[in-house]
C-alpha cells in the first residue's frame, strides 16, 4: 500500500531553514495520514510513503517494487539532482528531500526532527547526512522519477 | 517556559477507575500550566502478565460506553480504543509480546501529535503513563506539595540552562525515565539499558521519535502481514523494559533519571530479591488492595507489597494480625478523644471503618 505526502516547498528558503520548512510540512502530513488511516493500518509495515515537494512525477511501478525495509530511505538517484556537487549528503541541500520513499514509521520519525532545526538560525549544522545518521537511517538510491519529468 | 503539558495514558484500563484520583492529583499544579489528557486503551482487559491471575479466562471484554464514561474523569482531548479483533490480528507470534504495550503507547502519543497539528501548537512536556498505577506524589500530604509545581519551576529555572550537564548534549529529544538497576554489581545488568514503563516523560520530539519506533515494533514482532526483516527478532521474548531501552538507544533519545526533588521514592525489592531503583509508582493488580482511598499512603504501601510479592496482600500471614492491631489502636484513639477533638475522632472512626472493611472482606473470602 502506497500513501502520499505532497507539500509545496518555500523556494525562498535555503539550507537549514529550507529543511525545517520541508520537514515540518511533511510531519503535519504524517499526522494527518495517521488521522486518515489509523494506527492499525499504519503499524502493519506494508505501508510505503511516497513524499514529494515538487511537480516531478514518480513511476509508481518502480516505487512499489522497492524493498522499503525498516530504517531505509530511498532517494532518486543522486546524479539527477546533484551532478554538480561533490558530496550532496554532507550539505544542507534541501533538494535531496524533494522526492523520497520510505516506510511510514521512518517517515514519521524523520520528519519529527523539524523541531531540532532552529528556524532562521542560519547555522548549517543540520545536513542531510547528519539527520539520517542521527536517526540510524540507511540511504538507498533508485531511479523512481520519470526521466522526462 | 512550560505552558502546556500532555499526558498520554495507555494500555488496558484494569484498575483504572480506582487509581484515577491518584493520577489526577499527581498532574495538578498551582502554576496555571495547562494539562491535557489523551487516552489510548483497549476494549478488553487481559491478564497475561499477571502471574497470580494466570487463569484460563485471560481476556474479559469491556462495555465501550461504560469504558468511555470511566475515561471521562480525565476529560481527555482524544480517545482511541483498540478492539480485541484488531489486537488479535496483530497477535501472530506471541500472545505476551510487548508489542501490545508499544502499540498502546504509540497510539496515545499519536493522539497528542494529532491534537498538536489540529491546534497549531506544541506541548512543552509530554508524560506517558498507565491507568492502573498509584503515584507516590499523588498521595495525600499535609499541604498540597505538588510534584508538577516542583518540576515546572525546576524546568523553567534550571533545566533549560543545565541540559548539557544532564545529557551531555542540547538535543531537543530529551527524556526522563526510571532506569531499572537490577542486581547491582552484576556487570551484565549494568550494561543493559532497561527502563520502567509505568511513567516517563520528555519533549514532544522525543515522544514522536518514540512513537515512530513503537509503531515499528508493534508490527515487527507479531503482525501476520509483516514479511520484512525483523528489527529485533528476540524482542518478543523479552519484556517491555528492554524495549524501552532499545527505542531510546535506536532513536538517539537522550535519557536521564527522573528528577525527584525532595520527594523520594521507594527502594523496591521484588520477590526474587532484585532491586528496582528509586521509583514513585506502583501498579494496582486486579487482586490489589483497594479498600483504601487511592490517594492514601496505606493504599500505596500495601500495593507495593503486593507488587513485590506477586500475591494478594490478604495472603500475607502478618496482614490479618496487623489489621487487628490497627483496629485496636483506632479504638483506643477513639476512646481517648473527647468533644474538643471531634475532628480527630472522626478521622479515627473513618480509619477504623476502612480497616474493619478490609478485615471483613478477607473473612468473607
Amino acid at each position: 500500500m502506497i500513501i502520499y505526502s505532497n507539500i509545496t516547498r518555500d523556494t525562498t528558503l535555503t539550507g537549514t531553514d529550507a529543511l525545517h520548512d520541508i520537514f515540518k510540512k511533511h510531519w503535519i502530513n504524517a499526522v494527518k495520514l495517521y488521522e486518515q488511516h489509523g494506527y492499525d493500518i499504519l503499524s502493519a509495515r506494508n505501508v510505503t510513503v511516497y513524499a514529494s515537494s515538487n511537480t516531478e512525477s514518480a513511476d509508481m511501478n518502480v516505487v512499489s517494487g522497492l524493498l522499503v525495509d525498516y530504517d531505509v530511505i530511498y532517494f532518486n538517484h543522486m546524479m539527477h539532482h546533484h551532478q554538480h556537487e561533490d558530496a550532496p549528503m554532507l550539505s544542507a541541500n534541501a533538494q535531496s528531500f524533494d522526492n523520497f520513499v520510505c516506510e511510514y514509521s521512518v517517515f514519521f520519525k524523520l520528519m519529527s526532527n523539524w523541531r531540532e532545526m532552529t528556524f532562521g538560525s542560519g547555522v548549517q549544522f543540520w545536513t542531510v547526512g547528519r539527520i539520517l545518521e542521527y536517526q540510524n537511517i540507511m540511504v538507498r538510491q533508485s531511479d523512481f522519477l520519470k526521466v522526462d519529468a | 517556559m512550560i505552558k502546556n503539558i500532555a499526558v498520554c495514558l495507555y494500555g488496558r484500563f484494569g484498575t483504572g477507575e480506582y487509581c484515577a484520583p491518584s493520577i489526577l492529583k499527581f498532574f495538578k499544579n498551582t502554576l496555571g500550566v495547562n494539562v491535557d489528557f489523551f487516552c489510548a486503551t483497549k476494549d478488553y482487559d487481559n491478564y497475561y502478565t499477571t502471574h497470580y491471575e494466570s487463569t484460563p479466562d485471560k481476556i474479559k471484554r469491556l462495555d465501550i460506553s461504560d469504558l468511555t464514561n470511566k475515561l471521562s474523569v480525565y476529560n481527555p482531548k482524544d480517545i482511541a480504543i483498540t478492539t480485541l479483533e484488531e489486537d488479535e490480528r496483530r497477535r501472530g507470534v506471541h500472545p505476551q509480546s510487548s508489542g501490545h504495550m508499544f502499540s498502546q503507547m504509540g497510539n496515545s502519543i499519536m493522539l497528542k501529535s494529532k491534537y498538536e497539528v489540529n491546534n497549531d501548537m506544541q506541548y512543552d512536556v509530554v508524560f506517558v503513563t498507565r491507568y492502573d498505577i498509584l503515584i507516590k506524589h499523588g498521595i495525600e500530604t499535609t499541604t498540597d506539595n505538588f510534584y508538577l509545581d516542583h518540576y515546572i519551576a525546576w524546568h523553567n529555572n534550571e533545566f533549560i540552562n543545565k541540559q548539557y550537564d544532564l545529557f551531555s548534549n542540547i538535543s531537543k529529544a530529551w527524556m526522563f525515565s526510571h532506569k531499572m538497576g537490577k542486581n547491582p554489581g552484576n556487570l551484565s545488568e549494568v550494561f543493559r539499558n532497561i527502563y520502567q514503563d509505568m511513567l516517563f516523560f520528555g519533549s514532544s520530539l522525543a515522544m514522536d521519535l518514540f512513537a515512530a519506533n513503537a509503531l515499528l515494533i508493534t508490527s515487527d514482532q507479531h503482525h501476520k502481514t509483516n514479511k520484512k526483516t525483523h528489527i529485533y527478532p528476540d524482542l518478543y521474548r523479552r519484556d517491555g523494559h528492554e524495549g524501552l531501552g532499545y527505542i531510546f538507544r535506536k532513536s538517539n533519545i537522550s535519557v536521564s533519571i527522573c528528577p525527584s526533588f525532595d520527594l523520594n521514592g521507594i527502594m523496591m525489592y521484588t520477590i526474587d530479591n532484585r532491586i528496582q531503583n528509586n521509583i514513585w509508582y506502583v501498579p494496582v493488580r486486579a487482586f490489589g488492595e483497594m479498600n483504601f482511598a487511592a490517594t492514601s499512603t496505606e493504599a500505596f504501601n500495601r500495593n507495593c507489597w503486593i507488587w513485590s510479592n506477586s500475591v494478594p496482600y490478604t495472603e500475607c500471614p502478618a496482614y490479618i494480625e496487623e489489621l487487628q492491631t490497627l483496629i485496636a489502636t483506632c479504638e483506643q484513639d477513639i476512646a481517648l478523644c473527647n468533644t474538643s477533638t471531634a475532628i480527630a475522632k472522626k478521622a479515627h472512626i473513618e480509619a477504623k471503618d476502612a480497616l474493619a472493611s478490609a478485615l471483613a472482606k478477607i473473612n468473607k473470602d
